[in-house]
């Protein structure tokens, strides 16, 4: 009797830990999904007046200020990650909420976790076709001969990748725990 | 399903309301309203053991068998 109050106590401090830990988690989310946005907006407006090691993560070196074409086909292209970055994050945010209201194996959650898997499997493919389209981008304005077109592979896209499959495998596990959960509530 | 659930029936019988049953038994009204309506998926020997010693039946006054059509 007693430990199954302790038990039962245990299990209330848990998922009052667990709500807390949720919501921080799900308004951290919220707020990086608000702001995620601007930061491409603010970035490619003022480009030309960053300072250079800002503009170290492109795989081709920007030397003179860029025209607005360019300027414009970069933020373009940019959008490409940004959206994958935006659907993972409101999935997220979708996640904790539903944590927050203590559904851990509900439907919708699997929903979220597939939903995160098949984010980081499109972003390996959006990088491979970022990388062109960027160096693309920023060279259009050099002279011909000098624009360039780079193809590049980077192990930690792969590694994304690899994640977006086992989350795929960890959501299909998941429906098999909303399955039985569902048949256990159904136990009387 | 095929598998009737007679439970209001011996709770008529017995002049018993379901949640002084519901009570009785230790399970929630709502479980024992999923019992009645025939939603659930499976019933513990403990719980019909229960059932069966507050409302003074057997388990097959409970439970009744039909062919499905």
């Amino acid at each position: 009797m007693v430990s199954g109050l302790l038990i039962r106590e245990l299990i209330m401090t848990q998922s009052l830990s667990l709500h807390r830990l949720s919501r921080r988690l799900r308004y951290l989310f919220l707020v990086i999904l608000i702001a995620a946005p601007l930061e491409p907006i603010l970035f490619w407006t003022f480009i030309n007046k960053l300072p250079a090691v800002m503009l170290t993560g492109f795989p081709v070196e920007i030397n003179q200020p860029l025209a607005w074409l360019a300027q414009i086909l970069g933020f373009c292209v940019s959008l490409i990650p940004l959206a994958i970055v935006m659907v993972g994050l409101y999935a997220m945010t979708n996640l904790f909420a539903l944590y927050e209201r203590g559904t851990v194996f509900g439907k919708t959650n699997v929903a979220c976790i597939r939903t995160l898997g098949k984010v980081l499997i499109y972003w390996f493919f959006a990088m491979m076709i970022y990388t062109p389209l960027i160096s693309m981008a920023l060279t259009l304005d050099n002279p011909l001969g000098q624009r360039l077109l780079i193809v590049q592979f980077e192990f930690l896209n792969l590694t994304s990748l690899l994640l977006g499959v086992v989350l795929l495998a960890i959501a299909k596990v998941m429906q098999l725990g909303y399955e039985l959960n569902e048949d256990h509530a159904k136990v009387i | 399903m095929t598998v009737i659930i007679n439970l209001d029936v011996m709770l008529a019988k017995r002049k018993m309301k379901s949640c002084d049953l519901a009570q009785l038994i230790g399970i929630t009204e709502q479980n024992l309203s999923i019992l009645k309506t025939g939603k659930a998926k499976a019933i513990r020997f403990s719980t019909l053991e229960s059932i069966c010693k507050h409302l003074n039946c057997q388990p097959g006054d409970l439970l009744e068998y039909t062919v499905e059509k």
